[in-house]
């Protein structure tokens, strides 16, 4: 969803509270939020429930306190963040993607779409790899390179400054090619 | 190679075993998330009503210059102006009141403008399938009205726990009823039908998800009616997806149906799991001979109910999706049986253990 539609949207919503509009805004950001939560709970339908869940306290923060206009993608993350960490707490566990079996490598090219099987182990492994990261690395290259969110956006979600965010981000990619580069061989 | 890197994780974006949602479950989601969201906003202010608040303003400027001035006029008309306000001015507080209003709950002085509210955005919608969004939009608010009474019993909202499911009751019918119309009448335009069901489809899940998380110790029967009731209208929409998919090749999926039923599924099997828990507590409250007779009979239940749930899944996988919902309909039925024996082993355990001298719970 392009930034300024964005803006023009939450302006909307913010002077005016209309399901149709915060429709539009679940239409652009439901399928990047549920994706956040995926690869942090790494089960369909507890990212299913969260992401409703999300849209739902954002709804209610959108109607009760207003959000800034500017920061709205940070504050969308923000609460997802915080449900997938309430949700933790209640399950009382803390289930990653990492140590995936070799056997999901078969189930991940089983639901590569046909135009999509060239290099498909090329792209499996970098799933694996992806799973093999520690959370705070692997959060970081889901919201830099696979949500494309700007350094800017990212530094607002994880609560530190910019040049801090890049430095995380160039880690975090050099921790996955290492751990590709190990799996590869 | 860092090119190429990125570029694989961009393309990781679209893969579902990467976390694309589903693109059903996003539409759906969508339409519940919506009609959650509306019920959390003002009732719309009708055409009527903002009509009716102009001319009741304009009303009073016409009284203050005809009678302020005295003039001869003023006092020709004071008889009927008079009447005019009765009439008009009472309306002008009806926008405010009736926002005030949607947070009520039966026993609430403003419950009754709620859904006086309610009846006059149906009366003046003349399109059967916003009739049918409207319905299901108010069956839901009654679904939340539950669970917000039950969670506070005494005497007093026990009564209106059961007005409140009553009303869902007689909402969630008038919906079937009103499916069936469209079925009826608009063969020649499937996507109506399609629409209509889906509407209905998404709305019976949110209400079912409600009832199924409301904690009661009185009204547990009647709120039990109410989710069967529920869940009979919402396999009924499925049915009608099936069958106008059948119809005409168009833009019911395959998928779309497999995704409907597998909710059913998990449905029902999340309810088959209460009741065994359920089975448990109440069989280790009885005697032993008692207990395992009860149990005989609960597992036979319980077994059969499992086996409709298989036959369910194995259908699906198979596309027979007639036989999956025939199914899916049957072991819920086993289900709501199994839940309604419980209620009464439980019920007729209470009342042997209460001490003599107290009086026995009726219901």
């Amino acid at each position: 969803m392009k930034p300024q539609n964005v803006k023009q949207l939450v302006l909307n919503l913010r002077h005016h509270p209309d399901p149709q509009v915060f429709a539009k805004i679940y239409d652009g950001y439901a399928p990047k939020i549920y994706r956040f939560i995926f690869f942090k709970v790494n089960d369909e339908n507890d990212a299913q429930d969260l992401t409703s869940e999300v849209f739902l306290r954002a709804w209610s923060a959108i109607r009760e306190k207003g959000v800034e206009v500017e920061r709205f993608t940070a504050f969308l993350y923000r609460i997802a963040r915080n449900a997938v960490i309430d949700h933790y707490r209640t399950r009382k566990q803390n289930v990653t993607i990492e140590n995936v079996r070799e056997t999901e490598i078969e189930n991940f090219v089983a639901h590569t779409p046909l135009e999509s099987l060239e290099n498909v182990e090329d792209l499996a492994l970098v799933h694996k790899a992806l799973g093999s990261l520690k959370e705070e690395y692997r959060e970081l290259v889901v919201l830099r390179y696979i949500d494309e969110l700007s350094i800017m956006e990212i530094a607002q979600i994880i609560g530190k400054n910019a040049i801090a965010t890049r430095v995380a981000v160039h880690r975090a990619m050099q921790a996955l090619k290492k751990i590709l580069n190990r799996l590869s061989t | 190679m860092k090119n190429n890197l990125v570029q694989q994780l961009k393309n990781l974006k679209n893969h579902p075993c990467a976390g694309a949602a589903d693109s059903l479950w996003l539409a759906k989601n969508r339409e519940i998330l919506l009609m959650q969201v509306r019920n959390t906003m003002p009732a719309r202010i009708s055409d009527k009503a903002i009509h009716v608040a102009f001319i009741s303003s304009k009303a009073k400027q016409f009284i203050r210059w005809y009678v302020s001035g005295g003039t001869k006029w003023g006092i020709a008309f004071r008889g009927s102006v008079a009447l005019l306000m009765v009439i008009l001015l009472p309306m002008t507080g009806w926008v405010t009141s009736v926002n005030a209003a949607l947070g009520s709950v039966p026993g609430d002085t403003l419950y009754g403008l709620k859904i006086v509210s309610e009846k006059v955005q149906i009366s003046l919608t003349t399109d059967r399938t916003t009739k049918i969004k409207l319905r299901s939009q108010f069956a839901s608010r009654r679904a939340d009205e539950v669970r917000k009474l039950a969670a506070k019993p005494d005497a007093q909202t026990n009564a209106h726990v059961k007005e409140a499911v009553e009303k869902l009751s007689v909402e969630i019918t008038t919906v079937q009823r009103n499916l069936e119309e469209i079925k009826a009448e608009k063969k020649e335009n499937p996507e109506v039908i399609i629409e209509a069901a889906r509407v209905v489809d998404s709305a019976t899940d949110a209400i079912a998800k409600v009832l199924e998380t409301t904690e009661t110790t009185t009204a547990a029967t009647e709120i039990q009616a109410a989710k069967t009731l529920v869940d009979s209208v919402g396999v009924s929409a499925i049915r009608t997806l099936i069958t106008t998919k059948n119809d005409i090749v168009l833009t019911v999926t395959d998928k779309e149906i497999t995704t409907a039923i597998v909710e059913k599924i998990k449905s029902a099997e999340t309810q088959l799991l209460s009741v065994e828990q359920a089975i448990v507590a109440t069989t280790s409250t009885v005697s032993v001979p008692a207990a395992k007779e009860l149990q005989q009979k609960f597992d036979a239940q319980v077994k059969n109910a499992k086996d409709a749930v298989q036959n369910a899944v194995d259908s699906v996988k198979n596309q027979q999706f007639e036989n999956a919902i025939d199914k899916v309909k049957e072991a819920k039925q086993l289900v709501s049986e199994t839940e309604k024996l419980l209620s009464s082993v439980a019920s007729s355990v209470k009342d042997e253990s209460a001490p003599s001298g107290t009086p026995r719970a009726t219901q």
